[in-house]
């Protein structure tokens, strides 16, 4: 057995993709692709001292895609037993039967196969048992009740959690394609919440990784949470008004995830995007960079190959605002006459800056001057096809670069096609959430809703 | 009747293929509870199918196996959890095992507890206890998203793509607990969503609309087809057509059923057990005082047949059943898992919910609306001066600790002088929940529930419920706009 989480070997999985391409070819399907799953972690959490909960994971799951002549059909299965394995390929063959064929349907051309592209290191053994993530645990409690409060300021309640998994894949096509792929995830996260003359105020700070020693330290999770809940007592609103807002790294991730979706193949061959057809066009201020890397070193969203066997590559999205590249599958590439960008499994890792450097975080308060400092994005959403984008926000109000008061309760909204041309300043203070990193953004032309 | 047909299915697809029977599930939960004071099984064995239409095709399909057990050991306020996708007895030692090492973590000695299993009847009628995907026969699916795509593009000239899910789940659970219960359900859930983008003069828009409940395909019946279509339909239009809407505050009339979001996130989660056993609810402590107009009523309630929220027994064996949470304006109940019941001395009320067998069960609503008031809804809209009309909502959040709550409309008017007139963007609505119910002005006669596409999240764990109310105004909410 390759480690303590993952109960699957590697010839497992490939004997239990094999087995179900073969049974497909077997059944009638021309082609066929199957990926498996095996994997497991631990979860234990905190709650004012006292443990709470224990969590043991321990996940399977067989996929498989068949085709014949534009007609597609699929099946997954959680459990690997014969009969299951049976029972996906007969479902998955018989849905290619009843499918209508779309042309465009079919496995990765074969030119695009990833066979030998070199793994990006994502795997580190977790090495710690229950007891010793316990320990950890409580570490961080104390140093949460370690921590310097503001005056006046009690913690009700305060929840520390720590999980660790680790996943091992195989992906085998009736092409010829077979690459197995380990990866690890370790995460860290603490929730406060702050009382103050009978106010309540929560926050939660997180750290996400692949390996330990790329985890945020406990004092950082500490103080981000406990200054964030501390700091929205006494929460108000504030008059409508239409101007600059500065969006925290937090926050600023709301503005990647619209530009991708924007950017999704499907969107685009729907032509049901704010960004549609805009390949080759100046969307966004022309200082604005966004870069997608699939090879970095233990990044959260690194990979050889996506789920159809294909690489991607490092490439500019956006570059000095113009767009040059789409996320495409080999379907969606096939319908809008490209070639597949690798991103079958979604976008890699992205990082969003600018050539008009902002500067630190206090440097972009100073750039904002007065007006609104977004920390916590509640609610809203954007509609995907005219980029109107609205949404519950909460932070902090801003004068002259110096923090006010704490604001809740307004609305923010806009229009993404504009807001990503009045890009004023992206800051130095870059932080990295999930796949996405970047820092403070500055953007003009926002609207404020709250007080009439 | 010593075997009820839910228990049948349990039998059959998660018992008997594995060997196993109440007395070989008695010695398991005997050793899963070792140090502890309560324990349950969870087991699950789920099979759904997809259908989509893309492009004026049916062209994907998927089928899905989904099948495990989830052990649980409660200690006081402890929890120790390990779930495996294996039902065969070693794999059950095994998993049994882990948890046990997990409870004397947290302190728990083992003591030995005496379970014996007694299989409980089911007979609750709300849900037929049926296989949606028994047939073979996929020309029912394929035809169904075959009118979808035609009566969608002659609703509108306009209409440039048409895309559809249509999905139908079987799902049969298998409850067995260290208080010797053994209970089954059988649930099946079928849900239509579509998606319309609409063009005109280069400019395009997109809507969507779904339906769904608590049966197979046949329960999608033709009329609700259509009307989820022209659903769709109506809100590219209304989006293509959507001008900036007023920023600020000021009065909003909601329309009948999905709006009812309002009181899942402005009510429902603050009176969820565990928020109010761990004191970070807005509401805590607040039980029994008047925190709304006398015509407020709200309720959440697990048993009204073939909705989507609803439960024969909840993932704790609790039957689903009526609980109200406002009554006349009153705060009156919370709704209650196993757990944060038993701690905070009250029973448990149906509300015991789980995403499936990898996650742990804590109180969730069900479905929970705001009873109809005496209102003409015309009357309604016509008493205000300016302000929002929204029939029809994308969702929505809450904090629980502040209360403070948003949700957004995909449809939405302006309203002048007592008249609905021209249509706004998408807005997005902010308030604090007991301030919301304060303002609450008038409530109509014309109570709806969802279509059966409501879900919702809470600690990462997503389930079907259903929201409803009738035309509702609010005198005062923040209301997202540019103008």
């Amino acid at each position: 057995m390759l480690s303590a989480y993952i109960s699957d070997s590697e010839a497992d999985l490939r004997a239990a993709s094999q087995q179900a391409v073969e049974l497909a070819l077997r059944a009638g399907a021309k082609d066929a692709s199957a990926s498996a799953f095996s994997g497991g972690g631990l979860q234990i959490g905190l709650r004012d001292g006292r443990l709470e909960t224990a969590m043991r994971s321990g996940h399977r799951s067989l996929n498989l895609t068949v085709f014949q002549e534009g007609r597609v059909g699929a099946a997954s299965t959680t459990t690997l037993d014969p009969e299951a394995i049976q029972r996906l390929v007969q479902e998955a063959v018989s849905i290619m039967r009843w499918a209508q064929p779309d042309a465009d349907n079919g496995l990765a051309d074969a030119m695009d196969l990833a066979h030998d592209v070199p793994h990006p290191p994502q795997y580190e053994p977790v090495s710690d048992d229950a007891a010793a993530m316990a320990e950890e645990a409580q570490n961080m409690q104390r140093a949460l009740h370690a921590v310097e409060k503001p005056a006046g300021t009690e913690l009700r309640t305060s929840e520390v959690g720590l999980s660790c998994s680790e996943t091992l894949s195989v992906m085998l096509t009736s092409s010829g394609f077979c690459r197995a792929s380990l990866g690890s995830s370790q995460a860290r996260w603490c929730s406060v919440t702050a009382m103050r003359d009978g106010a309540m105020a929560r926050d939660y700070a997180q750290s996400m990784a692949r390996r330990r020693s790329d985890l945020r330290g406990t004092d950082w999770l500490v103080d981000r949470a406990v200054q964030g809940a501390a700091g929205q007592l006494g929460a108000r609103t504030v008059p409508s008004v239409t101007g600059l807002v500065l969006f925290s790294p937090r926050t600023a991730q709301a503005l990647i995830e619209d530009v991708v979706g924007a950017l999704m193949g499907a969107a685009q061959y729907r032509r049901a995007s704010f960004l549609a057809g805009a390949l080759g066009d100046l969307v966004a201020a022309d200082h604005i960079d966004l870069i997608e890397d699939p090879f970095e070193p233990w990044g959260l969203a690194s990979g050889a190959y996506d789920g159809e066997g294909v690489a991607g590559s490092r490439r500019p999205i956006l570059d000095a605002g113009v767009v040059k590249g789409y996320f495409l599958n080999s379907l969606n590439a096939r319908r809008l006459g490209m070639r597949t960008t690798g991103n079958a499994s979604g976008p890699y890792n992205l990082t969003l800056s600018s050539r008009r450097p902002g500067g630190d975080g206090l440097a972009m308060r100073r750039h904002l001057g007065t007006g609104l400092l977004v920390t916590a994005i509640t609610g809203g959403r954007t509609d995907p096809a005219t980029g109107h984008w609205s949404r519950a926000v909460e932070g902090y109000w801003i004068e002259d670069g110096v923090q006010q008061f704490p604001v809740a309760g307004i609305t923010l909204s806009g229009d993404m096609r504009t807001m990503l041309r009045e890009i004023i300043h992206v800051g130095d203070d870059v932080e990295r959430f999930g796949a996405f990193r970047t820092g403070s953004v500055l953007v003009d032309a926002m609207h404020i809703g709250g007080r009439a | 009747m010593n075997n009820p047909p839910s228990m049948d299915w349990a039998r059959r697809l998660i018992l008997h293929p594995n060997q196993l029977d109440e007395v070989e599930l008695s010695r398991a939960l005997e050793q899963l509870a070792a140090g502890a004071d309560f324990a349950d099984m969870f087991f699950e064995s789920t099979k759904s199918r997809e259908w989509r239409l893309d492009n004026g095709k049916v062209s994907a399909g998927r089928f899905s196996i989904g099948q495990g057990l989830g052990s649980r050991a409660v200690r006081g306020d402890q929890v120790s959890f390990a779930h495996t996708g294996d039902f065969r007895p070693e794999a059950i030692r095994s998993a049994h095992r882990t948890v046990q090492a997990l409870t004397r973590l947290g302190g728990g000695v083992a003591a030995a507890p005496s379970v014996s299993l007694v299989p409980q009847l089911t007979d609750h009628g709300l849900y037929p206890r049926k296989d949606p995907l028994a047939s073979a026969d996929l020309l029912p699916w394929v035809q169904l998203l075959e009118k979808v795509d035609m009566l969608a593009r002659a609703a509108h000239p306009g209409v440039r793509q048409v895309n559809a899910s249509l999905s139908s789940s079987h799902r049969v659970v298998l409850i067995a607990n260290t208080d010797g219960q053994l209970v089954a359900d059988v649930r099946p859930v079928t849900r239509l969503f579509i998606h319309i983008v609409l063009e005109r003069a280069g400019t395009r828009a997109q809507g969507s609309a779904g339906v769904g409940g608590r049966y197979g395909l046949e329960g999608l019946e033709d009329e609700a087809v259509a009307s989820t279509i022209s659903q769709a339909v109506r809100v590219a239009t209304v989006n293509l057509d959507a001008r900036p809407a007023p920023g600020g505050v000021m009065p909003v009339v909601l329309g009948p059923g999905y709006a009812g979001v309002l009181f899942h996130e402005a009510v429902g989660h603050g009176l969820e057990g565990d928020h109010h056993r761990k004191g970070l609810s807005a509401f805590a402590g607040r039980m029994g005082e008047r925190i709304a107009p006398e015509t407020v009523t709200v309720l959440d309630d697990g048993s009204l047949p073939g909705r989507l929220g609803s439960l024969g027994v909840d993932d704790e064996g609790t039957p689903g059943q009526r609980n109200a949470l406002i009554e006349n304006g009153v705060l009156t109940g919370l709704m209650q898992d196993r757990l944060n019941a038993r701690l905070m001395n009250m029973r448990p009320t149906g509300n015991a919910r789980r995403q499936s067998y990898a996650h742990l069960p804590m109180p969730r609503m069900t479905n929970t609306f705001l009873l109809a008031g005496q209102e003409d809804p015309n009357d309604i809209v016509a008493s205000v001066a300016r302000g929002i009309y929204a029939p029809r909502m994308g969702g929505g959040q809450v904090d629980i600790t502040s209360g403070r709550f948003n949700f957004t409309a995909v449809e939405a008017y302006l309203i002048e002088d007592g008249k609905i007139t021209a249509p706004v963007n998408g807005v997005t609505l902010v308030g604090v929940g007991h301030e919301a119910l304060r303002h609450i002005r008038a409530v109509g006669h014309d109570w709806a529930l969802d279509e059966g596409i409501a879900t919702c999240g809470k600690a990462g764990q997503t389930v079907s419920v259903s929201v409803g109310q009738p035309t509702l105004r609010i005198d005062e909410m923040v209301v997202s706009g540019s103008v």
